[in-house]
């Protein structure tokens, strides 16, 4: 059977790309398959990649503070070409109150420093919509 | 799914070839009903020669003359987890200016040989989807892996200078398949060395091609107008002495030799395993089993057994 599919990019500017790595790396050891797009990923980039490789989630790793503008975008993209059963993940620097904002927005998680790699696969898990 | 339905945008062709991987025979063998036989160009190497920065800088040219490109990258699957990073697109990122070029990433699903069993699938739908030409890169690979050899109309291997002498080039395996060989990385070691050594074996084939050396610096683009000439005087050399009919034929019977192997191994081992290993645990002869399992597969072991008995001086009972 086909393995649950997890796209990982970071958009804009940000170029610390240590943590998305170590993320692939260990999403891979959860079972996951992981197509990582690496830094300076544009939002069309991102929708592309995720449409071309059929991903159930897309994982967004922002650590520059421009969280806001880079989810809202690629949201917008995702609503325009129809990606409405994958899922939107982020991981970074992400204050209490954004993340709410993001929540309410339509972003599934935000996952801060500190979390395990458990709790983001079982959320993936337990929350990805389409039936393997 | 239908098949026209398919070929008109990027969304399905993407859902077409999850549905191959997940098993699909459905759309699987209508794709290879309407294969047309475009050109596939076999990439292969060691892992982190270069092979997606030279097929990104190759396809970049050549999408930007309007040719509808498809790439698939291929990457191992852990055999631990049965995950995998997939990691091909992120050198290719410039070519995601064009439309007319489609990028996907698929694992070998455990799978030897340099790609997964539904590979040939995936090339299938591209091939009916309507594109021009094909990359497809296996996965890095060692001395072994040419079952690229079966799917690909050309095969471009791709080396780096200063890895082994003259004895690892005489050797059977890869550097027999190739139709061109790149040495990339020329910037880096002894690249003329290498070539050199390659001279060796660069004889003709038995279908009257030459095999082609040369060298490149993907990153910095240099080599790559060379690479693409030797691309085209490959494809047309195929076409004048009426060689690329019977690599597409190979192809379609190759296809159709994986479903054959994927049904074993899920007999032998995915459907089954637990239970023959419980059955092992319970006190069950284990030559029992392996009659069950070879008669499922449709093989009368018990000649095997007749033939082994008559063999003089094995002696005993066999197996």
């Amino acid at each position: 059977m086909r393995k649950i599919r997890i796209l990982i990019a970071k958009p804009g500017l940000d170029g610390h790309d240590r943590g998305a790595k170590v993320l692939a790396r260990s999403l891979m050891d959860e079972g996951f398959e992981v197509i990582y797009t690496g830094i300076h990923q544009t939002a069309e980039d991102i929708i592309r990649s995720a449409i071309e490789e059929d991903v159930d989630v897309i994982g967004l790793s922002i650590l520059s503070g421009a969280h806001m503008y880079h989810f809202r975008r690629v949201l917008e993209l995702m609503k325009e070409n129809g990606l409405d059963d994958v899922l939107l993940i982020g991981g970074g620097i992400v204050p209490e109150d954004d993340k709410k904002k993001l929540i309410e927005m339509g972003v599934n998680a935000i996952f801060n420093p500190g979390t395990s790699i458990k709790e983001i696969s079982e959320f993936i898990k337990n929350n990805v919509r389409r039936i393997k | 799914m239908n098949i026209d339905e398919i070929m008109s945008d990027r969304k399905k062709i993407a859902k077409a070839i999850s549905e191959v991987e997940n098993g699909n025979t459905l759309i699987a063998t209508e794709a290879l009903r309407r294969i047309r036989g475009i050109d596939v160009i076999g990439v292969t190497g060691v892992p982190g020669s270069g092979k997606s920065t030279l097929i990104s800088k190759i396809a970049y040219k050549m999408a930007k003359e309007g040719k509808k490109i498809a790439i698939i990258g291929i990457d191992p699957t852990s055999p631990f987890s049965g995950g995998a990073v997939l990691g091909d697109r992120i050198r290719m990122k410039e070519l995601n200016r064009f439309d007319n070029v489609f990028i996907r990433s698929i694992s070998t699903g455990g799978k030897l040989g340099g790609m997964s069993y539904h590979t040939p699938d995936v090339i299938n739908i591209l091939d009916a989807a309507g594109f021009d030409l094909i990359f497809l890169e296996t996965v890095g690979t060692g001395q072994d892996e040419v079952d690229v050899m079966n799917i690909a109309t050309t095969i471009m291997v791709v080396l780096v200078p200063t890895l082994g002498d003259e004895v690892q080039v005489i050797k059977a395996g890869q550097l027999e398949i190739g139709d061109i060989f790149v040495v990339n990385k020329a910037d880096q070691g002894a690249a003329d060395e290498k070539i050199k050594e390659m001279t060796l074996i660069l004889k003709e084939r038995k279908d009257g091609w030459i095999p082609k050396i040369m060298k490149s610096v993907a990153v910095t683009n240099q080599g790559i107008d060379e690479i693409i000439r030797a691309l085209d005087e490959h494809k047309n050399f195929i076409i004048e002495k009426g060689i690329k009919n019977k690599k597409i034929m190979e192809r379609m019977l190759y296809t159709i030799k994986q479903y054959a192997l994927e049904r074993i191994e899920n007999i032998m081992y995915n459907e089954n395993i637990e239970k023959y290993i419980n059955q092992i645990k319970d006190g069950k002869d284990i030559s029992r089993i392996i009659d069950e399992i070879m008669l499922e597969m449709g093989v009368n072991y018990g000649k095997g057994r007749e033939i082994y008995r008559k063999v003089e001086g094995m002696g005993g009972e066999g197996p």
